[in-house]
């Protein structure tokens, strides 16, 4: 405590106030880990108060402000007790049995240490006052009336002589004081948010007048009712850019800008604007006067006593600090506001406003090393992808160079980031001359993989037809003996990839050879007569500027790959698809990859064209499995959402292997609840099917199947319900959600998961037919090399269908539920997707518990 | 509906309570079906499947070292149906055990750039 103290001495001299007033403290307005914060009054001292003659000095009259202190170590260790009780009654209660004397011992023990760390505790907050105290003297010193932190006012002591540090009071707009009540404090970021998050959800989805995402920010800062989205969230960049240079331009360092520390402020003069408050893990990066620190204290160690750097200790929101956490004087210090601004900003900019949101959003920035090119191709290839995405980059697209900066004020790397001063001016100057209308290339200035992004922005892959590989009708049975396939069927199997994507290391040459198509038919090359018939074939058709595969080096990646033929038709790039673009764009597309992408994927589609020839037969035989195995890795995901599973049932005479991978999103919930349930469900499904019907009880593939798509179903009701056959149900418990009831919804709301199983016999016999079930986009491939085939022959013997809301048949279905409230897919930023919003209604069960003594 | 419970020692009641609360959902899903909560489902991301039946005794008198796959889209994203199957029918003649295939096809999709989580099941049929 004395070490902190002495720091300090000269600026708490500097604050305390020489007017003499007495401090009123009234209703709390918050309270953190370290301190209270409570609406107050400062009241002249002397009698009477305002109330004495020639009292319209407003100096004279009581004022209301806001006050501030630090826990007192007797607050923190009733706060620790209150805290501790629920969590180790239970224990005592339990360690009862092994006697009072050893519960007394090792209470006794945890006593001492506990109060070792309270009273460090104690320390703690006293210190993060006092660098409170210090920044906001400095800052109010210099600039007095600065509207962007709140005006210190000095320290004053209340009745129980407890010293509090009193600030003006910001008010919300519109309060006032006339009606005599005490006005109310404005409002934090982070409670308009969460006011923007619950209007946008009760509005009806169909009304064309409804707000935009930030209508309550809009209203708070005082913005005319006709302002957009966009005009919000240009006044809410400058505003945030100019309260936290201002501090940083005192070479103060805040190190907690988030929502909840950045009120906002509405005054009747039409300045409306971001008050940063909390000013307790800041840092002054200017040496105290009083100390020796030179350029050289770096050298000698330390931080040369600058305040609020005098160890490596300090209260930090994970969620906003800045990837290097603890920031050096002599290594760009003030640049670490600028990440918390920069990830504040994009967060209102995607409209990732919920409590989930924001942590999930910091982690996925982390997971790219905050590179928003790398994070954005990742949201645009994802399976759920939150929305708010399209409006974003509409509001870029008008304003060239601020992807730039924001991906520049998120830069890992303190020194290489751009200042909030800096930002502050680029930003002005993209605004400037958005309003002058000048043309500004959006490549030249937020770089090719943002300009690909805006240039694809209505455009999709176009609808697939939905075709799968090998698919016999579900309506044809198949006798478990023939002969020979039928014609239609044989027409199914085509062992072709109609539409596939392949993938390439982007620091080697592709060694394939692309071409439009000539209407002369002069090409540099000479096809052989096979490939010329090809070529011929496939380009038949071809619009103006579609690109089609010409040839394959010898040796080159597409050999290796082995995939591609002669006329297969270029789709798209990465995440752009090509409409008929021509091969100059598909040359730009290429480079437009983001840097740090180390593949290139390309997407093609062939025409069918139907086998030449059949293969060589050998007898028809039963199938035995010889050789199983699985693998998952959870890859560049922070975490595992897939399962799968391997498993042999026996029962009698018979035996299954039942096999399937899950794909989990939005949690694991939903992959797991599959993977638990299927192999146990489907043996006592089998068992049912074979008592009831059958003879003998031997299992034909049929029962297979049967047994499959039951316990299928009893699965996924299962899930949704939270209740199994018997009507057993499960409640999970979630310790922040608390329970959810069974019958109401799943656990985790988001969690979904893909479905792709295959069962077979596995019996001595081996197995006639193998039975798939799909439901996503896993796929079950069956595969094996065709006797007698060229090396070039296709491989896949059969393979699902993936649902995607690009597959025609996925989109009639879908629009056929249209009246029974299906949502439908539309084409945003490069890929087709299904919006799936709105509220609901679920019911958690919370369990709280009291104790009396 | 309220439940008390009562331990001996200490009097403590443990209060459960039902609270109903809204919330929200906000996704666009690039998948047309699999299987999700009520609400997901209700707005069309239903979880019917598909079943399809593959005569495998007429395709291994067609075709030798046939292979089953079954994987997840991490797979797919980066690597196309055909040169899954290669490596499979490729590392199977090398004498690799299926395990270790489901393991190096899962690997060369992370190394191909697949940001997503890798699963694999190889069954080599006979």
């Amino acid at each position: 405590m004395g070490l902190l103290d002495g720091l300090f001495k000269s600026d708490a001299s500097r604050g305390t106030a020489t007017k003499s007033y007495d401090l009123v403290i009234l209703d709390e307005v918050g309270s953190g880990s370290y301190g209270t914060v409570h609406l107050s009054q400062l009241r002249p001292t002397g009698d009477g108060g305002g109330d004495g003659d020639g009292g319209d000095d407003d100096d004279d009259a009581p004022k209301y402000t806001i006050a501030k202190r630090a826990w007192s170590q007797p607050e923190l260790q009733s706060l620790a007790e209150a805290a501790a009780q629920s969590a180790t009654k239970s224990i005592d209660a339990d360690a009862t049995a092994t006697g009072p004397h050893k519960v007394a011992q090792k209470s006794k023990l945890r006593d001492t240490t506990d109060e070792e760390r309270i009273r460090e505790r104690a320390e703690r907050c006293e210190y993060y006052l006092k660098v409170e105290e210090h920044c906001l003297a400095k800052l109010g010193g210099i600039k007095d009336g600065s509207p962007y932190v709140p005006k210190y006012l000095g320290t004053y002591p209340d009745e129980d002589q407890r010293n509090w540090l009193v600030f003006d009071l910001v008010e919300a707009s519109g309060s006032g004081t006339s009606s005599g009540h005490p006005p109310t404090p404005a409002k934090s970021l982070s409670d308009i948010l969460e006011l923007d998050w619950i209007d946008q959800h009760s509005q009806d989805e169909a009304d064309v007048n409804a707000h935009h995402h930030l209508y309550v920010l809009q209203r708070e800062l005082g913005m005319d009712e006709s302002s957009t989205f966009d005009d919000v969230l240009d006044k809410t960049l400058v505003e945030l850019l100019k309260t936290v240079s201002s501090v940083n331009d005192e070479n103060i360092v805040h190190r907690d800008v988030k929502p909840a520390n950045l009120l906002v402020r509405s005054t009747a003069e039409g300045g409306s604007g971001f008050v940063l408050i909390d000013f307790g893990s800041a840092a002054d990066i200017d040496p105290p006067a009083d100390s020796p620190a030179t350029a050289f204290s770096s050298v000698l160690g330390g931080n040369g006593g600058r305040v609020g750097l005098e160890d490596d200790r300090v209260a930090l929101s994970p969620i906003y600090a800045a990837p290097e956490m603890f920031v050096r004087w002599d290594q760009s210090p003030c640049e670490f506001d600028s990440f918390s601004t920069a990830l504040v900003f994009t967060q209102l900019l995607f409209n990732l406003l919920d409590e989930r949101a924001d942590a999930s959003y910091r982690q996925q920035l982390q997971d790219v090393d905050f590179n928003l090119d790398s994070w954005l191709q990742r949201e645009l290839s994802a399976e759920l992808q939150p929305e708010g995405i399209e409006n974003a980059i509409e509001y870029l697209r008008g304003r060239p160079g601020l992807w730039a900066v924001l991906r520049s004020m998120l830069n890992p790397n303190p020194e290489r980031r751009l200042s909030t001063g800096l930002a502050l001016k680029q930003v002005e100057s993209i605004m400037a001359s958005c309003r002058e209308g000048k043309t500004v290339d959006i490549e030249e200035a937020d770089g090719k993989y943002f300009a690909g992004v805006v240039d694809t922005f209505e455009q999709c892959e176009l609808p697939d037809s939905g075709s799968s590989i090998g698919v016999v009708p579900r309506e044809e049975e198949i006798p478990t003996t023939r002969t020979e396939p039928s014609a239609t069927e044989r027409a199914l199997i085509i062992p072709r990839p109609l539409h596939y994507v392949a993938t390439f290391d982007r620091s080697d040459s592709l060694g394939l050879l692309l071409s439009e198509v000539d209407t002369n038919g002069e090409y540099d090359d000479d096809l052989n007569e096979e490939d010329t018939a090809a070529w011929i074939e496939a380009t038949k058709n071809a619009s103006p500027g579609e690109v089609y595969v010409r040839g394959v080096v010898g040796g080159g990646q597409a050999e290796k790959i082995g995939v591609f033929e002669v006329g297969d038709r270029l789709m798209g790039v990465g995440e752009f698809p090509l409409g008929d673009e021509g091969f100059n764009v598909v040359v730009e597309m290429l480079q437009r990859q983001p840097p740090s992408a180390k593949t290139v994927t390309l997407h093609f589609d062939r025409k069918s064209i139907g086998r030449q020839h059949a293969y060589e037969r050998t007898a028809p035989h039963l199938a035995k499995v010889v050789g199983q195995g699985a693998w998952s890795a959870r890859g560049r995901r922070k975490t595992q959402e897939d399962q799968f599973v391997v498993q042999e049932i026996h029962d009698g005479e018979n035996a299954a292997l039942l096999t399937g991978v899950f794909d989990g999103h939005g949690g694991d919930s939903a992959s797991t609840t599959l993977a638990q349930l299927l192999p146990s469900l489907f043996s006592v499904e089998l068992a049912g099917i074979l008592s009831n019907e059958r003879t003998g009880g031997k299992a034909t593939s049929a029962d297979l199947r049967e047994a499959m798509e039951s316990a299928y179903e009893i699965t996924c009701r299962t899930y949704r319900d939270g209740c199994d056959a018997e009507g057993l149900c499960t409640a999970d418990y979630d310790p922040r959600e608390g329970i959810v009831v069974a019958g109401t919804a799943a656990t985790d709301l988001i969690a979904g998961s893909t479905v792709a199983t295959a069962v077979l016999s596995v019996t001595e016999d081996g197995a006639d037919v193998l039975n798939v079930l799909n439901c996503g986009d896993s796929r079950t491939l069956v595969v094996g090399r065709p006797r007698g085939g060229l090396p070039k022959d296709s491989i896949v013997h059969f393979s699902t269908r993936d649902h995607s809301p690009s597959c025609e048949i996925e989109m009639e279905r879908l629009a056929r539920g249209e009246d029974e409230g299906y949502s439908q897919p539309k084409c945003s930023m490069s890929r087709w997707r299904i919006k799936v919003g709105g509220k609901f209604l679920v019911q958690l069960l919370f369990c709280a518990f009291f104790l009396f003594l | 509906m309220i439940l008390l419970l009562c331990t001996s020692e200490l009097i403590s009641y443990y209060i459960l309570l039902y609270i109903s609360r809204p919330l929200y959902i906000d996704y666009q899903y690039a998948l047309a079906r699999s299987l999700e909560g009520s609400f997901a489902t209700s707005k069309g991301i239903v979880s019917d499947p598909d079943i399809s039946t593959v005569d495998l005794s007429n395709m291994l008198a067609e075709r030798e070292l046939g292979c089953i796959i079954l994987a997840t889209d991490g797979l797919f994203e980066v690597i196309d149906n055909e040169e899954a199957g290669r490596d499979a029918i490729k590392w199977r003649q090398a004498g690799k055990p299926a395990d270790e295939v489901a393991k190096q096809l899962c690997l060369k999709a992370i190394d191909k750039g697949s940001p997503d989580n890798v699963s694999c099941v190889v069954l080599y049929l006979d």
